[in-house]
């Protein structure tokens, strides 16, 4: 009985050198706060679309709600083009925010082609927040720039990052 | 000894909230990579390898219709009198991108031709192709396509319509939908 008794003094003198002044322990353990995880699933990737090219170099927006507005260069179907949706799981109601590719950052490769992609925007607005059950969603567009007489081709970009934070 | 007499096990809850919430602090953030896709093509470009032309003809005296189909021939309504000479449908050569499809417009109203020295016109009207000009009818299957135009002459009395050439020009659209 005497060896355990000597280890609560020593737990004690332990505890107290974190704690130094503190007596009411009660109310030091009332200030912790658990924060749901943040989670970003993303639905699916953006694609410019079909895109028919001219002598004129010029820029393709493509519209957080998927439209897409040429200048130079003209579009045509079938294919239309789909801003990137991502969907976001966290603690309800708090606020986050979206980092998206700088600009220079990305750029769409076919062979020895290339097209950049810049000013990226999402439509989740100026203060994103999670919704009362933690969710939320938003999509992301951004602005093509085509040279004049661009290669034909398929283009893809390699993966680049989104994140979000809790503020 | 008198610091014995606080809980140990009070602040054994203590240590282990605060290990929790040290613990529930990384999840601050999330990342996801994603991708972005482009289709480039090349534009239509078309060329006219045809011009439109009803050939000769003779006016009676209530006038009448030449009708020139997409495919060349030719036939007439009313009084009017084919005469000799070559009638060619307007044919188009369009090029772009193998698979693609595109629209064809045709002159919505109908398109003056002018008599050369007078005033006097003739209208031509409508105007048909090959393929159909609906939304998508056209179809670079190898990369090309020929289409062909045809339409109808309107025709006045000699009077309203003398003798003499008559020309005038149209405009027709090839484009992607």
């Amino acid at each position: 009985m005497k060896k355990i008794l000597l280890f609560s003094v020593m737990l004690i003198a332990f505890a107290s050198g974190i704690f130094a002044q503190s007596t009411d322990t009660e109310q030091t353990t009332a200030t912790a706060t658990i924060v749901g995880p943040l989670a970003l699933t993303k639905v699916s990737d953006m694609n410019f679309g079909t895109i028919a090219v001219t002598g004129t170099a010029g820029t393709v927006v493509l519209g957080t709600d998927n439209s897409r507005t040429a200048v130079g260069p003209a579009l045509v179907p079938p294919a239309a083009g789909v801003a990137a949706s991502f969907t976001v799981s966290g603690q309800a109601s708090r606020t986050y925010t979206i980092t998206l590719p700088a600009n220079g950052t990305v750029s769409l490769i076919s062979g020895a082609n290339t097209m950049a992609a810049n000013t990226f925007v999402h439509n989740a607005g100026a203060n994103p927040t999670l919704s009362g059950a933690g969710a939320a969603a938003f999509t992301v567009g951004a602005t093509l720039s085509v040279a004049a007489n661009q290669a034909a081709g398929s283009y893809t970009s390699a993966n680049f990052p989104v994140t979000i934070n809790y503020n | 000894m008198k610091r014995l007499r606080l809980n140990p096990i009070s602040l054994i809850c203590l240590l282990f909230a605060t290990a929790v919430a040290a613990e529930a602090q990384p999840p601050m953030s999330s990342t996801v990579t994603g991708h972005i896709t482009a289709e480039v093509i090349n534009t239509l470009s078309a060329i006219e390898t045809s011009q439109l032309s009803f050939g000769k003809f003779s006016p009676g005296p209530q006038g009448g219709d030449l009708i020139l189909t997409p495919q060349n021939t030719i036939s007439v309504l009313g009084s009017v009198w084919p005469g000799s000479g070559t009638h060619n449908a307007a044919s188009f050569y369009v090029t772009g991108d193998p698979g693609i499809a595109y629209t064809i417009t045709l002159p919505a109203s109908p398109v003056t031709i002018s008599h050369m020295g007078s005033a006097r016109t003739m209208t031509v009207e409508e105007w048909r192709s090959v393929p159909e000009a609906t939304p998508g009818a056209g179809m670079l299957e190898n990369g090309s396509q020929t289409v062909y135009v045809g339409a109808t002459l309107k025709v006045s009395n000699l009077n309203d319509n003398p003798v003499g050439i008559y020309t005038g020009t149209y405009t027709i659209t090839f484009d992607f939908n």
